[in-house]
């Protein structure tokens, strides 16, 4: 059976989208081949045709600025006190486990880098979670790995207190409605918001031979599809629903733990990852090949299956231990601290991922994940 | 902005709350200015997909930001999404706008597209006039998909903007580009 159209003029744009049976026929069909060729030609024309001849560079802070005059609002609130965001705003560095939730994408950040511009392909997209284990050391190599390029557009990570229609405006997902708390939990929740953003990483063979010089390595050979390529990261905003405890006052109070009773749900859209070139396993094996990377984590990275379907989930080994776990009949990951702050769980359903974390027992923050299903 | 990359910056240890004034000094941003920041380039060349026009592109991205922002009090469950569709939507009735037509024929006028050649240049305006005349013909659900697509989103992204499903997406990108390329037939361009 022959491809659609609809397929074919997929795998143009998106070829790691076809599935491996398709994938197969069409590199042995000499019809579908044909096919796709006089699709691509077509698209070219149409792309050629509709292309705007004016610089891609814009001025987003003019244009910020142009929209708050619009608004006639001062300064740079553009929703005054009672729009998108509520008088209290709040911001901070989140506690280590809802950090943990929120980046859980951080090692992903290092292995790909995401986004969507025109001629970016999606290379990953992804369909289930991995723990990886971390330590202190590990950490330390991967931010060397920014020593083979530019990044830019990191999140800053800004916790602002919403509604729930906003919160829900603003990431894209529904506020889970759990039908099952602990004891002694409240049952009216508050909603904040993490912002996302696009981290864009441009591969630069002059500073990443530099890094290794100063390290005293060799730079591995830098292959032309690696070195032209530029990845970006999308990573959305995420929903925090706070059950009788106030994050904000958390992180104001610098505190690093969730005392008392009280639980939190995390819940954004997964990340993805675009290149202009690469595919994601290649620029995994190109960056995991790099002196100084520790050998053990590169393994455990690789061991974890494809890296353009598999969200590593970075676990400090010294803080807590993870099991797999099954939510309501999707995969999920149980991670129990072991210094006895608390629990989480976290899973994905469709396109969101979920977290539930809590001063409380691993069974009640199952308990809690199921009920939201 | 170009910056040093430190990989994993979530998993860090809190500091305190800043006022909002320290924010705003700081350069914070709300998530309503960081949706706009990571959203307007992509906002900017869908319209302009359309449109032809990054200067109208603009002026169209303003309106959809600025009817998002008004819609506060009744969210739209995926915002990314909506200003996507809300862009094509609003370019394509720019573009079928009688009155904007007549206008933007004369800023086109005053402002040629630059280029060192007259005839170039002047070649270059009217293929785009042909094509934004085109796609004033073509389905709107044709244009609209060429816009998204050729815009910069993913099939993902187009198909949430669309509300269709991501494996439709190829099919009606198909439709639309030999659509449009009938449209413009033999057009010299």
């Amino acid at each position: 059976m022959h491809l659609s159209d609809g397929t074919l003029r997929r795998s143009v744009d998106e070829p790691f989208a076809l599935d491996a049976v398709r994938r197969r026929h069409l590199e042995a069909c000499s019809q579908c081949r044909q096919r796709v060729d006089a699709i691509r030609t077509d698209s070219e024309r149409v792309t050629a045709l509709i292309a705007t001849a004016a610089s891609p560079v814009i001025d987003t802070d003019a244009a910020l600025r142009r929209l708050h005059s619009r608004l006639r609002v001062p300064g740079r609130q553009p929703a005054g006190g009672a729009g998108w965001l509520r008088d209290r705003r709040r911001r901070g560095r989140v506690t280590r486990w809802s950090a943990a939730v929120v980046g859980a994408a951080s090692v992903g950040v290092v292995l790909v880098g995401a986004g969507a511009a025109q001629g970016f392909i999606t290379i990953f997209q992804p369909r289930q979670v991995a723990p990886v284990a971390v330590t202190e050391a590990d950490i330390s190599s991967l931010q060397g790995l920014a020593s083979y390029g530019d990044v830019s557009g990191v999140p800053s990570l800004t916790l602002t207190q919403v509604t729930r229609g906003q919160a829900q405006a603003l990431t894209g997902v529904t506020p889970p409605s759990p039908s099952t708390l602990p004891s002694g939990i409240p049952s009216t929740p508050t909603y904040d918001v993490i912002n996302g953003g696009t981290v864009t990483f441009t591969f630069d063979r002059s500073k990443a031979q530099a890094a290794a010089e100063r390290d005293g390595a060799t730079l591995p050979p830098m292959p032309a599809n690696i070195e032209a390529s530029t990845l970006q990261l999308i990573i959305p905003s995420a929903l925090v629903e706070s059950y009788g405890i106030d994050i904000g006052q958390l992180v104001s109070g610098g505190t690093s733990s969730l005392d008392g009773q009280g639980l939190v749900i995390v819940a954004a859209l997964l990340p993805r990852a675009t290149s202009t070139g690469a595919s994601a396993a290649q620029v995994e094996d190109y960056l995991l090949a790099q002196p100084g990377v520790p050998a053990d984590l590169a393994a455990e990275l690789h061991a974890i299956g494809n890296p353009s379907s598999t969200l590593p989930i970075p676990i400090p080994v010294s803080l807590a231990s993870a099991q797999a776990v099954s939510v309501d009949g999707a995969a999920g990951l149980l991670i129990g601290d072991q210094t006895g702050v608390g629990s989480l769980v976290l899973w994905q359903h469709g396109r969101v991922v979920y977290a539930v974390l809590g001063s409380v027992s691993s069974g009640e923050v199952l308990d809690v994940a199921e009920s939201i299903g | 902005m170009t910056e040093t990359y430190a990989a994993p910056r979530a998993i860090r240890p809190p500091v305190r709350t800043a006022s909002q004034t320290q924010l705003e000094t700081a350069g914070q941003r709300t998530p309503f200015e960081a949706l706009f920041e990571s959203e307007y380039p992509r906002v900017v060349a869908i319209a302009a997909r359309i449109l032809g026009d990054r200067g109208e592109a603009e002026d169209v991205a303003q309106d959809v930001f600025l009817q998002l922002h008004r819609r506060r009090d009744a969210p739209v469950p995926n915002a990314s999404a909506w200003l996507h569709a809300a862009a094509a939507h609003s370019a394509l009735n720019a573009i079928r706008s009688r009155r904007r037509r007549a206008s933007r024929e004369l800023r086109w006028a005053a402002d040629p597209p630059p280029g060192n050649d007259p005839a170039e240049a002047a070649a270059a305006a009217e293929t785009r006039r042909l094509v934004r005349s085109a796609l004033a013909r073509v389905r709107p659900r044709h244009a609209e998909v060429l816009a998204l697509r050729h815009g910069g989103l993913s099939y993902a992204e187009v198909a949430d903007a669309l509300g269709v499903r991501v494996s439709h997406v190829g099919t009606m990108l198909r439709r639309a580009e030999t659509a449009l390329r009938k449209e413009i037939g033999d057009a010299p361009l």
